[in-house]
């Protein structure tokens, strides 16, 4: 052992000063604990599958022929286009690198092997969009839909990750508090009022809105997931695209016809403000209307049938692929 | 037997959330949490949401079906990482400085301050440290547990859990030339 190694050693040893802690609070820590243990005891445990939406999506590759793909891209990007990814990483939307940003980006990503690095990886992706964005309005280039989308995919993916590792609700403070300052840095420009920035605004308060309500219940957003990457297997990422960005445009109630059109569903009412919109615009166990209607298309089980917390909702089917799912949770309420 | 042995008995019974399990283990780690939470956080009530916190995670990712798989202790000072680490994200927590205790059991006042202002400058060292490197080199240093646990606790092989250790008092050192 090296004496300068012995040295820092005895130096971290300087931290063993521990106080003694003070009994009243040793008492109160483990009250909180036990009334904490107890209320969860009493608590009707509720099974979500943890299937990855990206993996529905086939975003995320895992399968040992494409890992190969992703080694081979990789020695080719260093052999031969090194400099060329390198180049790309300040590469902007539009710009002619900006793919090779994004697929460096994904090897990334498929490189990683345990979740805790995955959703640190899908985090920072998450801001360096919106770093784009700023830069994109710094230079008053024009921000596009497109942009506000690859934004908001890039933090449902973290999301996505988050709840996939041993610790989703750090793992979802972590989002917030990533989401809080990106919005503190939005409210610094001066361009609040243009329609672009309404849109974006409407997309992370509704971004913010489902990771607060998360944090109280990582398994509902677990459903809700889901039920997005079901959808856009159903109807394409289009059409999935199309219906949030006229709800950040125009509000919830407009895009109740768009989504109702496709499930035949009759009236909803659900503001933008719920949280869990997705789940309760497309048929969930809170609405009083017929689950079974939802299956008339039968093509939208899987996902609904996901989650349901209510005392009189049973009827879960256990339904993998989403297709032809028996019927949703009726809600109690 | 070791403590990764003794408490594999645990887990069965702790993911059927068996509430006298649970208590147990709360009362067997929660304080070596606390010592976890205020040796990088310098605070106690810091070092007392800490253990609040990792207790909380705990218990809600074993009724979520998810929870340690095989062993509990490193399990717990994983999630007391994340919490720290995320801690180290929001802000610079202020260091308290040397317990009052400590004083009163020191006749030397002078040592006293030395010792106060190099162990904030070792706790503000530790928290410029990689999260990797500041994970293995206290886990082991600090809080004395083994390589085989660490390497549980941080979901890496024995070997880079090692190299981790050796790198992260090289950084310790080179910081604390340039401070001290």
């Amino acid at each position: 052992m090296n004496n300068w190694e012995d040295e820092i050693k005895q130096k971290l040893e300087k931290l063993d000063a521990i106080p003694d802690r003070n009994p009243l609070r040793v008492q109160s820590a483990k009250k909180n604990f036990l009334s904490e243990m107890r209320q969860l005891a009493a608590e009707t445990t509720v099974s979500v599958p943890r299937k990855s939406w990206w993996n529905q999506l086939n975003i995320k590759k895992e399968t040992f022929s494409m890992k190969l793909i992703t080694i081979a891209t990789i020695l080719s990007l260093l052999l031969g286009g090194g400099i060329t990814a390198v180049a790309a990483q300040d590469s902007l939307p539009g710009d002619l690198l900006y793919p090779v940003k994004t697929l460096v980006e994904d090897i990334e990503l498929g490189l990683a092997t345990d979740p805790e690095t995955e959703f640190d990886i899908a985090l920072n992706h998450a801001y360096k969009r919106f770093e784009e964005i700023q830069i994109l309005l710094d230079e008053d280039e024009v921000v596009g839909e497109a942009h506000l989308l690859a934004w908001q995919e890039s933090f449902q993916r973290a999301l996505q990750y988050g709840i996939n590792t041993e610790d989703p609700i750090g793992k979802l403070l972590m989002v917030q508090q990533q989401l809080q300052y990106q919005e503190e840095m939005m409210n610094k420009g001066e361009q609040t009022g243009v329609p672009f920035q309404n849109q974006f605004e409407r997309m992370m308060n509704y971004q913010a809105g489902l990771v607060d309500a998360s944090i109280e219940n990582p398994e509902l957003l677990a459903s809700e997931l889901e039920f997005m990457a079901n959808y856009s297997n159903q109807y394409g990422e289009e059409k999935l695209e199309n219906v949030w960005m006229n709800m950040y445009m125009f509000g919830a109630l407009d895009t109740e016809g768009e989504v109702g059109e496709v499930q035949n569903q009759g009236e909803v009412q659900h503001p933008v403000e719920d949280p869990f919109m997705w789940m309760h615009l497309l048929g969930n166990p809170l609405t009083e209307n017929d689950p079974a209607g939802l299956d008339q298309g039968g093509t939208t089980g899987g996902a609904q049938n996901s989650y349901n917390d209510q005392p009189n909702g049973g009827n879960q089917g256990e339904n993998d692929n989403g297709n032809n799912g028996g019927s949703g949770g009726n809600g109690g309420k | 037997m070791s403590i990764i042995e003794e408490e594999e008995g645990l887990i069965s019974r702790l993911q059927a959330f068996d509430m006298s399990a649970l208590e147990a283990v709360f009362d067997q780690y929660n304080e070596a949490i606390f010592r976890y939470g205020y040796r990088l956080l310098g605070s106690q009530d810091k070092a007392e949401e800490c253990v609040a916190e990792t207790f909380s995670r705990f218990l809600h990712s074993l009724k979520n079906g998810k929870g340690p798989k095989k062993y509990v202790r490193p399990y717990l000072y994983r999630m007391a990482h994340n919490w720290i680490t995320d801690q180290y994200r929001r802000a610079i927590p202020e260091d308290e400085g040397l317990p009052e205790h400590y004083a009163s059991q020191n006749d030397h006042p002078e040592e006293i301050v030395l010792d106060n202002i190099e162990s904030q400058e070792i706790r503000k060292v530790l928290r410029e440290l990689p999260d990797n490197q500041r994970q293995a080199v206290v886990l082991k240093f600090l809080e004395g547990l083994e390589n085989q646990e660490i390497a549980i606790a941080m979901n890496k092989p024995v070997g880079a859990v090692k190299a981790l250790q050796h790198r992260g008092l090289q950084t310790i050192r080179k910081k604390l030339e340039v401070k001290l």
